[in-house]
């Protein structure tokens, strides 16, 4: 029986399979016909790129990450673009949101190396641990905002509370000047010409001597020995970390200060106070123009190594930073001799203005917050040549620039009838006016948000605020859901920013390119064959 | 590459190794020879491939006798790209969309085995949310992966209806996908820290509702493939891995549960948000094609449930922590159970962003060894049910 009744099942398991496909001829087709039918694209598809010119920087952050290597930075008029070769994009998007560390973010230290447990500056001036790193995705309007002082605008989620002193308007075009106890204020309620604050930091650290732990390396036997280097924190110790700042350098075992040949003081003070810390005899070679004070020692090497090896890289460290001002006020003047100048009113610039320039980030914010200490408001800007590293330039300019000759002790007779100065100072805040703000749509942008111990602020981009954001481009980059390459010839395969800027339009079954001749496209100038 | 981590240890790695004379080269033309065997009968030799057959460039070296397969040589290496190589010269953010390439169609499965071997070494932990996100995207591609292989086992024993089936049905997770990631396939999506997006507003209801639609398609497929005497008279009892061979050849995925082995990553090594998810690990005693298959098919009922509880259970917070692009000195082996078996990473950290080594083997290159075992005895026409059970991915293997 047993065959009979496995044929039988066989018989009713086909009939089943049978019935269940014949019952589908009855069903809607999963298929399209598909060049009238489009497929529905789902929002946030990373399909085409659109590059918004006015936003682009031509940073090369895209062409960096771009596994394919498909994007070139290319220049067009004054500036400089991408332009994607699709033959070889993959469509990885990493080019538009690129989840690495390379951070444009305008603090001291970037707001995406902050680790919880660093601490941070906050808005009644001391400085408080990291509780947490928030991140998160965020949708919606991001802003812009660009105080007067720093070069970089702080970019904002719209949520976000900013300490900011609303300032009204007096009469026209004039507003009024006194700041006003400054309040937690969202952008929305921002506008042109307000008050955004710097906090000052307020704490002190004295210290009578410091000590750091040295090696020092016999050159008869060849043994590596510790000891302990220990240097007295007088004004005079403060003077010459300020000439190395500005001047200093290392080669191999050496410590030099490099001088003009006619800075006959400076050079006589720092061999001086070089022989007062070290204990040893300093040389002098003049190369040109210029005079090398040099020192060969270890130790003070290993010393000055705490201040940073190279000009990008100088810094200070904290207990310089938390050093009582009379103090730093040293440090100032031997930093402001060796790379400062006082520029005195001529026929092109009538201005008078104390200028500092170096090329380390760290080291200029750090000088702007020394000056907010010693009570002189200094503002940080950037300058960026096409073959040069980026230059940032420390200005005291306005009602601020007497204070800075009685810092610098230069005989100085003001001229000026009158002084000027957009910032407002009290004892707890550097006030900086809005200079400019504005706002874009961003889509499941990441952005970054520090939880403080104690205060819950902290301040980015020397102006307290709380959320920042781990963007790359400056949101020039976005993903359209247009998956159409319409074009398929070898070189038009390339994209160039103008074809990239605007999504194509249909016409008569062919997409035309059209260049967007009102935004910042207008500024391009196209290719010239 | 100078002294580099302690020394010569590592050297071997990256080494030439002296090979030995390569094989006698077989012809490609589809009749090679008529040789007579020990046993005094004659065999003939067929190659089948390398032409696509299916999945991927590679060639069976097959002996039949009569039509008893008495030798089967397995001839891999048509579509090797060198990942290895390539992942050394890029950082390691560059690298993912290289990994995905093997199989895109798992795509998300050999992306989290890289990810975890970088946050091995670097000490990153990922939050809740964004491991909860990981389990989402490799579970939805486990199916998306067998839907694939159904398909193709569909028409390899020619029914039609199971190849459209499972390719029409595999939309249902790609459009979730691409929901999810802004991807359809590669979705370059785990980075190291986390992932890259969070989930977009209606998309639990979604996967709710489709998942249910599935489970139900699920049944069709019962009734019209795997309940249909055309095939379970062509799959029973064919192509046998013994539990003890399956071991012994070192079988990974469902052709190792299809032979008995309770052996699931998930369960045995939990990563992710599997230790908080609840879901069986199923298997088959018999180690024939269709116990093979039927372990996929029990995958796909589970990856639906896991996908349910996923969307449900999901925390809030970050879905990703700040992992630095720099990869430290260290030594890490990440590995995940993907669609075809377990993936693995051995690699080996220098100090800068790009790997010194990076060992990557796949499923489908474990699997390899069981191609002879399952086809010898066999007859040749049940060549195709017997070899595609294995679910043997040639561009996967050979990377």
């Amino acid at each position: 029986m047993a065959p009979i009744i496995g044929k039988a099942k066989a018989a009713i398991d086909i009939s089943i399979a049978y019935l269940t496909g014949i019952r589908h001829l009855f069903h809607r087709p999963y298929t399209l016909r598909f060049p009238q039918q489009r497929y529905a694209v789902e929002k946030g598809y990373r399909g085409r790129h659109l590059l918004h010119l006015d936003r682009c920087t031509g940073c090369g952050i895209c062409a960096w990450i771009c596994p394919e290597k498909c994007i070139t930075i290319v220049p067009r008029g004054q500036r400089w673009y991408p332009q994607y070769f699709y033959g070889r994009c993959c469509f990885c998007h990493f080019c538009v949101t690129p989840d690495t560390l390379v951070s444009t973010n305008p603090s001291v230290s970037p707001i995406i190396q902050i680790q919880p447990g660093d601490r941070v500056l906050t808005h009644t001036g001391r400085y408080r641990r990291v509780r947490e790193v928030l991140t998160r995705n965020y949708s919606g309007r991001l802003y812009s905002i660009k105080p007067l002082g720093t070069p970089f605008p702080l970019r904002v989620t719209q949520d976000h509370p900013l300490l900011v002193s609303s300032r009204n308007i007096i009469k026209k075009g004039r507003l009024e000047k006194k700041p006003r106890a400054p309040m937690w204020k969202t952008p929305l309620e921002l506008k042109r010409g307000d008050y955004l604050t710097m906090p000052i930091a307020k704490e002190v650290r004295d210290i009578d001597v410091y000590e750091q732990e040295v090696v020092v390396s016999q050159p008869s036997t060849g043994k590596r020995l510790r000891s302990k280097l220990s240097l007295r924190t007088e004004p005079d110790l403060f003077r010459l970390i300020g000439y190395y700042l500005a001047e200093g350098y290392a080669v191999r075992r050496t410590v030099g200060f490099s001088f003009g040949e006619h800075e006959k003081e400076y050079i006589a003070d720092s061999s001086r106070l070089l022989e007062k810390y070290f204990g040893r005899e300093t040389k002098r070679s003049t190369i040109h123009n210029s005079t090398h004070v040099l020192l060969h020692s270890e130790v003070a090497l290993q010393f000055f190594k705490t201040f940073g090896l190279g000009a990008e890289n100088k810094k200070l460290p904290d207990w310089a930073m938390f050093a009582p001002a009379e103090k730093q006020r040293e440090l100032i003047r031997g930093t402001w001799r060796g790379n400062g100048y006082l520029h005195r009113p001529t026929k092109g610039n009538r201005s008078t203005f104390f200028e500092y320039t170096t090329i380390s980030k760290t080291l200029a914010f750090q000088l702007q917050q020394l000056l907010f200490r010693t009570g002189i408001v200094g503002q940080v800007g950037l300058t960026s040549h096409a073959d040069q590293r980026p230059t940032y330039v420390v200005t005291v300019r306005g009602r601020f620039v007497s204070a800075m000759a009685d810092l610098m002790q230069i005989r100085f007779e003001d001229e000026r009838v009158k002084t000027f100065s957009r910032f407002e100072m009290d004892s707890d805040y550097v006030y900086a006016p809005v200079e400019k703000i504005f706002s874009v749509e961003v889509h499941d942008q990441p952005v970054v948000n520090l939880s403080v111990e104690g205060d819950e602020s902290y301040v980015a981009g020397s102006v307290t605020a709380h959320n920042c954001t781990d963007y790359c481009p400056e949101f020039a980059l976005e993903e359209t859901v247009e998956y159409d390459i319409a074009e398929y010839t070898r070189d038009r395969l390339v994209w160039s920013p103008e074809r990239l800027s605007k999504p194509p339009v249909k016409k008569d079954d062919k997409y035309v390119f059209s260049v967007d001749t009102i935004g910042g496209a207008s500024q391009v100038r196209q290719k010239e064959e | 590459m100078g002294p580099l981590l302690s020394g010569k240890t590592y050297d071997f790695l990256r080494t030439e190794t002296t090979m030995s004379a390569p094989p006698k080269p077989v012809p490609l033309t589809t009749v090679e020879s008529t040789e007579t065997s020990e046993s005094g009968a004659q065999t003939l030799t067929l190659s089948v491939g390398p032409q696509h057959s299916g999945s991927g460039h590679m060639r069976l070296i097959v002996e039949v006798d009569g039509d008893i397969i008495v030798n089967v040589a397995p001839d891999p290496g048509y579509v090797h790209r060198g990942i290895e190589k390539i992942i050394e010269l890029r950082n390691i953010i560059k690298s993912i969309p290289v990994i995905e390439r093997p199989s895109i169609i798992d795509a998300s499965n050999l992306n989290h085995a890289w990810v975890r071997s970088i946050e091995e070494i670097q000490g990153v932990e990922v939050p809740r949310r964004g491991q909860y996100l990981r389990s989402l995207l490799n579970e939805m591609n486990r199916i998306m992966s067998h839907l694939y292989w159904l398909s193709i086992y569909g028409v390899f024993l020619g029914h039609t209806t199971m190849f459209m089936w499972p390719l029409g049905d595999r939309e249902l997770f790609i459009d979730l996908a691409e929901k999810l990631t802004g991807a359809r396939i590669t979705y370059s999506y785990l980075v190291p820290g986390g992932v890259r997006r969070d989930l977009p507003p209606g998309f639990a209801e979604e996967a709710i509702k489709r998942t249910e639609y599935f489970e139900k398609r699920l049944k069709e497929y019962d009734r019209i493939f795997f309940n249909n005497p055309l095939f379970t008279s062509r799959a029973k009892g064919v192509g046998v891995l013994s539990k003890e061979k399956a071991i012994d050849l070192g079988c990974t995925g469902p052709t190792l549960r299809g032979s008995g082995v309770d052996a699931d990553l998930r369960k045995d090594e939990p990563y992710a948000a599997y230790p908080e998810l609840d879901f069986e690990v199923s298997t088959r005693p018999d180690g024939d094609s269709f116990s093979r298959a039927m372990v996929h098919m029990d995958e796909m009922r589970e990856s639906c449930k896991i996908i349910r509880q996923i969307v449900k259970k999901i925390p809030s917070g970050p879905i990703r922590r700040k992992a630095p692009i720099v990869l430290p000195r260290g030594i890490a082996y990440g590995r995940v159970e993907s669609a075809r078996g377990e993936c693995s990473f051995y690699l080996i950290g220098e100090g800068g962003d790009k790997p010194y080594r990076a060992r990557y083997i796949t499923g489908s290159y474990r699997n390899m060894a069981a191609i002879p075992a399952v086809l010898l005895g066999n007859r040749l026409a049940d060549m195709p049910t017997a070899w595609w059970s294995i679910d043997y991915w040639p561009v996967e293997a050979d990377r």
